[in-house]
C-alpha cells in the first residue's frame, strides 16, 4: 500500500470535524480522483497525505509506516503537491524556483549539479516553461505560474504526486495537455497520483479511480466504472445527473440538471 | 575634505548595481545551465569583495572627518602600528589624534556599522518568514519593547547595571514583547505570518500608551526620552560595538545556514512543506534569531528605522530574491547606508541631527520613489 488511513478525523479549533473517521487505502501506480462539494475535506485529505497537516485521531500510514515517523526532506523526496492557489511576492526567476524541486534531493548547501539541472530542464519541457525560464515568477499570469508550480513538481522526481484542482486556472489546451502528462508519468513510471478535481468529467476521464467526500466522511471509493453512476452524483452534489459514454474521448462523461 | 570621494563611490556603486542588471540579463539569455552558474557565482563574489573594500573606505573616510580633521596618511600610519604593534611608530601620532580616533571615533564607526548590519540582515529575514516585502525589524513590536524598557529606566532613573542599564533594560523588554507575539499568534495551525503581523500590530499599540505615559509622567524630563527614542550613537562604546558583533555573527550563521529552506517558505507555507521545511518550527528559529539581533542593535543605538526595510528591497534588485546571495550583501549594504548617515549627521551637517530622523527623511522619499516607479513598470 502507498497510503493506509485508519480511522483518521481531523478539525480545525473551534470548528466542525473537518475530516470524520475516514478509513482507506490507496495503492501504488493508480490514478485517483477526490471529488466532492466545496468544504467536503477534499484539500484537508491532500494535506494528511503529504504529512503538512497531523490527524488529530487514527493514523496515516505511508509504505506501512506511520507518516509522522518520517523526516519531512525524506518525504518531499517521493511527494510532490501542485496547490491550487500560489502567491509569491519576491522576484524569483522560473527557473529558481524549477530548480527548488531539486532542493530535498540535496543537502544543505549542495549546488544543483548536471544531473539536477537536466532534470529541471526536462520538467520545463514537458510542461512548456523552457521559453519562461528567465522571466520573473512576479510577472507571469495566473496559468503560466501554475505550469511553473507544475513543473517544480516533476523536478521533485515524486513516487506520488499530489494535484490539487492543479489545472484549475490554465486555458483548456493546456489543462489537458497537464492532465494528459500527469496520466502519462502514471502509466511510464507508475507514479501515483491522487489528484483533487473541481471537474467531475475530467475526473471519469483520467482516473482509475474515484473517492467522493461529502461532509468530511468518505462516501465511496472505487474504479470508475463501478462507482461513477447518477445515483452517486445525485447523492453527493445534489443534482441530478445523467451518464453516457462519449466515443470522442472514450470514457464516461455526465451532464447535469438541478 | 572626504565628501566628494563618497560621492565618487556612491556613483560607482550606483553605475555597477545598472551595470550589473543588464549584465545579469544579458548573460541568462545568452547561455544556461553551469556554465551561467559558475558566471553568476563569480559575479557575486566581485560584489561582496567590492562592497567590503567599499566599507573599508568608508570607516578611513569617516574616521578621518570631524572636528578635529585627521589626514589620511597620519590615520594609515595609526592603524598599522596598531595592527602590528609598532610602538614606536605609535608615539609619531600625536597623542590627541590617537585619543580621537581610537576611543571616540572608531567605536561609533564601529558601532553604527555594526547595527546597520544587523538591521538590514534582520530586516531580510523579516520579510522573507513573514511573506511580506513591507515588513521591517520592528514589524512585531520589538522596537516599541525596547523603547519602554528604556523609558522605564529613564523615568525612574533606575541605576542597576552602570551605564548598561539602559541597554539591558530595552533587550529585556523587547525579548518579552517577542515572547507575547509568539504566544499570541500561535494556534493549533501553528505560526502563521498574518497571525504574526496581528500580534505584532496589538502589542505595538499598547505599548506605544504605555510610553505616551511615561512621556506624560517624565514632564521636563521628557526630552531625554525622545532623544533615546530617536537613536543615537554619540556614546557607543567599544563594549556595543562588541555586543552588537557577537550576535550579527551568529545570526549570520544561522540565517545562512537555513538560507534555502528560507527561500522554499517564500514559496507559501503549504510548498514549502511539500518541499521538506516544517514552517512553523523554521518560523520560530529565524524569528528568534532576528528579532534578538534587533533588539540588541536597538538596545545599544535607539530606534533606528528604514534601514531594515529599505536595504533588504534595494539589494534585491541587485542580487535577486535567493537568501544565500541576498544575505551577506544586504549586510554589508545595511553597514555602509548607516555608517554614511552617522558620518553625515556627525561631521558633515554643522549640528548634529539625530540618526533615527536623518535614515527617515532619506529613507522615505526613497522608498516613495522605488515604490512609485514599481507601480508605474506594472
Amino acid at each position: 500500500m502507498s497510503f493506509s488511513l485508519q480511522k483518521v478525523s481531523y478539525s480545525f479549533t473551534g470548528s466542525e470535524n473537518v475530516l470524520r473517521d475516514v478509513s482507506l487505502d490507496l495503492e501504488p501506480g493508480k490514478f485517483y480522483g477526490v471529488l466532492g462539494p466545496n468544504g467536503s475535506g477534499k484539500t484537508t485529505f491532500l494535506d494528511l497525505l503529504q504529512g503538512h497537516k497531523t490527524a488529530a485521531s487514527g493514523r496515516v500510514l505511508y509504505k506501512d509506516w506511520d507518516i509522522n515517523l518520517y523526516g519531512k526532506k525524506e518525504l518531499a523526496r517521493e511527494i510532490a503537491l501542485v496547490p491550487q492557489d500560489f502567491v509569491l511576492h519576491f522576484p524569483f526567476s522560473v527557473r529558481e524556483i524549477i530548480l527548488m524541486g531539486r532542493y530535498p534531493h540535496l543537502s544543505r548547501f549542495q549546488m544543483p549539479g548536471t544531473k539536477d539541472i537536466e532534470i529541471a530542464e526536462k520538467a520545463m519541457e514537458q510542461t512548456g516553461t523552457t521559453k519562461l525560464q528567465d522571466s520573473l515568477i512576479t510577472e507571469l499570469s495566473g496559468g503560466e505560474k501554475q505550469r511553473v508550480i507544475f513543473a517544480r513538481a516533476l523536478a521533485q522526481t515524486p513516487e506520488i504526486l499530489l494535484l490539487d484542482e492543479a489545472t484549475s486556472q490554465l486555458d483548456i489546451r493546456y489543462g489537458l495537455e497537464l492532465m494528459k502528462l500527469s496520466s502519462k508519468l502514471n502509466q511510464d513510471q507508475e507514479t501515483t497520483i491522487v489528484a483533487v478535481f473541481h471537474d467531475i468529467n475530467q475526473a471519469a476521464r483520467f482516473c482509475d479511480e474515484l473517492l467522493f467526500f461529502k461532509q468530511g466522511e468518505l462516501d465511496s471509493l472505487g474504479p470508475i466504472d463501478q462507482i461513477f453512476s447518477s445515483d452517486t452524483l445525485n447523492r453527493i452534489f445534489g443534482v441530478r445527473a445523467k451518464i453516457f459514454f462519449e466515443p470522442f474521448l472514450e470514457s464516461w462523461q455526465a451532464v447535469f440538471q438541478t | 575634505m572626504g565628501h566628494p570621494r563618497i560621492e565618487i563611490s556612491v556613483r560607482g556603486f550606483l553605475f555597477l548595481i545598472t551595470k550589473q542588471k543588464k549584465d545579469q540579463v544579458l548573460s541568462n539569455k545568452m547561455t544556461s545551465g553551469t556554465k551561467n552558474n559558475s558566471n553568476v557565482f563569480y559575479r557575486h563574489l566581485f560584489l561582496l569583495v567590492f562592497l567590503l573594500f567599499v566599507l573599508c573606505l568608508l570607516i578611513l573616510i569617516s574616521a578621518s572627518m570631524g572636528y578635529i580633521q585627521i589626514s589620511l596618511s597620519e590615520l594609515a600610519q595609526l592603524f598599522t602600528a596598531r595592527i602590528l604593534g609598532l610602538e614606536n611608530m605609535l608615539e609619531q601620532v600625536k597623542e590627541l589624534h590617537r585619543t580621537v580616533v581610537i576611543d571616540v571615533r572608531l567605536p561609533r564607526i564601529f558601532t553604527a556599522a555594526a547595527v546597520g548590519a544587523g538591521l538590514a540582515l534582520s530586516g531580510v529575514v523579516y520579510q522573507g518568514i513573514l511573506l511580506n516585502p513591507l515588513a521591517d525589524p520592528y514589524t512585531l513590536g520589538v522596537s516599541s519593547g525596547a523603547a519602554f524598557g528604556a523609558s522605564i529606566v529613564l523615568l525612574f532613573n533606575l541605576n542597576f547595571f552602570g551605564a548598561y542599564t539602559i541597554p539591558v533594560f530595552a533587550f529585556v523588554f523587547s525579548g518579552l514583547t517577542l515572547l507575547f507575539v509568539i504566544y499570541l499568534s500561535s494556534s493549533a495551525g501553528g505560526i502563521s505570518s498574518n497571525n504574526l503581523i496581528l500580534s505584532g500590530i496589538i502589542m505595538t499599540a499598547i505599548l506605544s500608551a504605555a510610553i505616551s505615559f511615561c512621556k506624560y509622567l517624565a514632564q521636563e524630563k521628557v526630552s531625554i526620552i525622545i532623544f533615546w527614542l530617536l537613536g543615537s550613537f554619540t556614546s557607543s562604546t567599544w563594549m556595543d560595538f562588541s555586543l552588537v558583533m557577537i550576535f550579527l555573527l551568529l545570526c549570520l550563521g544561522l540565517f545562512v545556514f537555513y538560507s534555502r529552506d528560507l527561500n522554499l517558505i517564500c514559496l507559501g507555507t503549504r510548498m514549502a512543506s511539500s518541499l521538506g521545511v516544517n514552517p512553523s518550527k523554521l518560523r520560530l528559529i529565524l524569528l528568534t534569531g532576528s528579532s534578538l539581533l534587533a533588539a540588541v542593535c536597538v538596545s545599544v543605538s535607539g530606534i533606528i528605522g528604514f534601514v531594515g526595510l529599505l536595504i533588504p528591497h534595494m539589494v534585491r534588485g541587485i542580487t535577486g530574491p535567493d537568501h544565500f546571495k541576498l544575505l551577506p550583501v544586504s549586510l554589508l549594504a545595511g553597514a555602509i547606508l548607516l555608517l554614511g548617515a552617522d558620518t553625515v549627521t556627525r561631521a558633515l551637517l554643522p549640528s548634529e541631527i539625530p540618526i533615527g530622523v536623518l535614515t527617515a527623511l532619506i529613507g522615505g522619499p526613497f522608498f516613495f520613489y522605488v515604490f512609485r516607479k514599481r507601480q508605474m513598470a506594472i
